[in-house]
């Protein structure tokens, strides 16, 4: 088939350029996969700022429900002057207890995330028409993923006011006798 | 002489090309990417939906949606319906597939929504506060958008 050595290696060069060739073609034809997750981080990140909206509604709510209780067992009644027989001394002492209880064992709604206890002091304002209440975490709300290392942190400031108003829409509830 | 040497340069050229075309990544041609999005089983769009629903003032009672909750549940249910239909509309063909269920102590005292139960995959929780100091509510929403 060769009649000589010059011709059997150039049949061995063309063959070889032949497969390198093939190869190539093989290569642009075939569809190589990649697979990737992404976003977690940021899901994590994002979720915490939830938590920390989520964890401030209820201490509000929490807040609120806790003055109108307060004020109706020290016999507030309605109308525009409600509060006017409220005692601040003794108010002040059965609204922190009942925050207490409220705040006690409160726990984080995503799994992945974990809530600091939460520790509030308070700042009242009693008039006859109103109650506010301001309320700072000490120290701050810190919420930690378990699945990344992140920490979030906010002051957890919240204020409640509770008005004349308001306290008589609690008083129109059907749970709520005064 | 010169034909080995040159045979050894075009068998250098094409093995360096193979090496090449191999360590390209993805090599030459068509690259399927398969990204998964990694997240967990909370919807940011419930999440949102939700805390807003809590947050909003009944017209009626002048109580917030959480605040209406703790007092008088029947009310909250009836409101909640007509609200978050209201509230949280994604257009006309796009179907509002959503299911709200509030528990306490594990026992469901509020059931909303046209689903039949809640999506595992997008859903969102968060916590009201009862009139009764230390207990609350546990209310669960889930979305199908």
């Amino acid at each position: 088939m060769f009649k000589s050595k010059k011709g059997i290696f150039a049949f061995a060069v063309v063959l070889v350029i032949m497969i390198a060739f093939g190869a190539i073609l093989v290569g642009i034809g075939s569809q190589k996969k990649v697979y990737a997750e992404i976003g977690g981080k940021q899901i994590n990140m994002l979720n915490a700022y939830s938590e920390a909206e989520k964890t401030h509604e209820y201490v509000k709510f929490s807040a609120l429900h806790s003055a109108a209780i307060t004020a109706q067992e020290l016999n507030a009644k309605t109308g525009t002057k409600c509060f006017s027989n409220v005692n601040k001394a003794t108010f002040q002492n059965k609204f922190k207890d009942k925050m207490d209880l409220y705040l006690q064992n409160y726990k984080s709604t995503n799994i992945d995330l974990n809530v600091s206890e939460l520790n509030y002091n308070y700042e009242y304002s009693i008039k006859p028409d109103k109650i506010t209440i301001d309320c700072f975490a000490q120290p701050n709300i810190t919420i930690k993923s378990r699945k990344i290392d992140f920490t979030y942190s906010t002051q957890g400031y919240v204020k409640a006011e509770l008005t004349c108003e308001d306290y008589t829409n609690y008083a129109k509830t059907k749970s709520f006798v005064v | 002489m010169v034909e080995f040497v040159l045979a050894v340069v075009l068998l250098s050229i094409v093995f360096l090309l193979v090496k090449f075309i191999v360590a390209v990544p993805g090599g030459l041609g068509p690259v399927k990417l398969d990204v998964k999005l990694n997240a967990t089983s909370t919807s940011r769009v419930c999440s949102h939906d939700l805390i807003n629903l809590l947050r909003a003032t009944d017209e009626e009672s002048g109580l917030e949606y959480a605040q209406l909750l703790a007092l008088d549940s029947d009310d909250f249910q009836s409101k909640a319906y007509d609200y978050f239909n209201d509230s949280f509309k994604r257009g006309y063909i796009t179907q509002q597939d959503w299911k709200l269920i509030v528990t306490k102590d594990t026992t469901p005292i509020v059931t909303v929504g046209p689903l039949e139960e809640i999506p595992i995959t997008k859903s969102c929780t968060q916590y009201v506060p009862s009139l009764t100091p230390g207990q609350y509510y546990v209310v669960k929403l889930g979305t199908e958008y």
